[in-house]
């Protein structure tokens, strides 16, 4: 329950990733889209560190765990920070490819996957945070997708 | 002048001057429309970057209420 907040990260991601039925889509800019991805991260991150949080101080998370949440989140947030300034660099430059400036972030999701959540000893929250930033990474390779070359 | 001399020297003008007015207006649309663009990017990744550092601040602020480092490094005593 405390951590099924997670599930917000590939939900926001998702329904950003979905253009409108029934109309012509407009053109894709691929620094837009990458902005979007990091600002829909930037919140669903602030939704698990909110609810590891309060799970922590209603008892139901230890601080040992909540540490190595809050770790890897930690990462995250700053991974999402050199995104920004990447994305923000090439804001003008029409050939920028999203794809390739994510890069780094979905590395650094991926790292945090490999390195930091075998360390949450509780296998209910392991796997919940593990499921969900692999959930998040197919998400935005997803939407990186659809913008075809970009 | 006649209504056809009008018409024929309104003609030869726009001949003569159509071309770099159209692309007059392209390049002020143009130009508007990435600044647009570039603006609502640049808003989403302010605001990106706001919540990135509101998220690191309370991070921190957690780790120091319980006495640890978001590095995992001791906490140094205070002097």
């Amino acid at each position: 329950m405390k951590l099924a907040l997670i599930s917000v990260l590939a939900i926001g991601l998702i329904s950003c990733g979905n253009p409108p039925t029934g109309t012509t889509p407009p053109p894709v800019n691929p620094i837009n889209t990458g902005a979007t991805i990091t600002l829909q991260l930037a919140k669903g991150i602030r939704l698990v560190e909110d609810g590891i949080r309060t799970a922590n101080a209603n008892k139901l998370a230890s601080d040992d765990v909540t540490a190595t949440v809050l770790r890897l989140t930690v990462r995250i947030n700053k991974a999402g920070l050199d995104a920004d300034n990447v994305l923000r660099s090439q804001a003008n430059n029409p050939k920028a490819s999203a794809r390739t400036l994510l890069a780094p972030l979905v590395a650094a999701i991926q790292a945090a996957i490999n390195q930091d959540v075998i360390k949450i000893t509780d296998p209910n929250t392991r796997n919940t945070v593990s499921s969900s930033l692999s959930a998040l990474i197919l998400t935005i390779n997803g939407i990186l997708a659809g913008l075809g070359g970009a | 002048m006649t209504t056809a001399e009008g018409i024929t020297l309104g003609l030869n003008l726009a001949a003569q001057y159509g071309p770099a007015i159209i692309t007059f207006i392209k390049q002020i649309k143009q130009k508007d429309g990435s600044v647009v663009t570039s603006v609502t990017i640049l808003a989403k990744l302010d605001e990106a970057d706001a919540d990135f550092n509101d998220n690191l601040k309370a991070d921190a602020d957690w780790f120091a209420k319980h006495g640890m480092t978001a590095d995992g490094t001791p906490v140094k005593p205070p002097t």
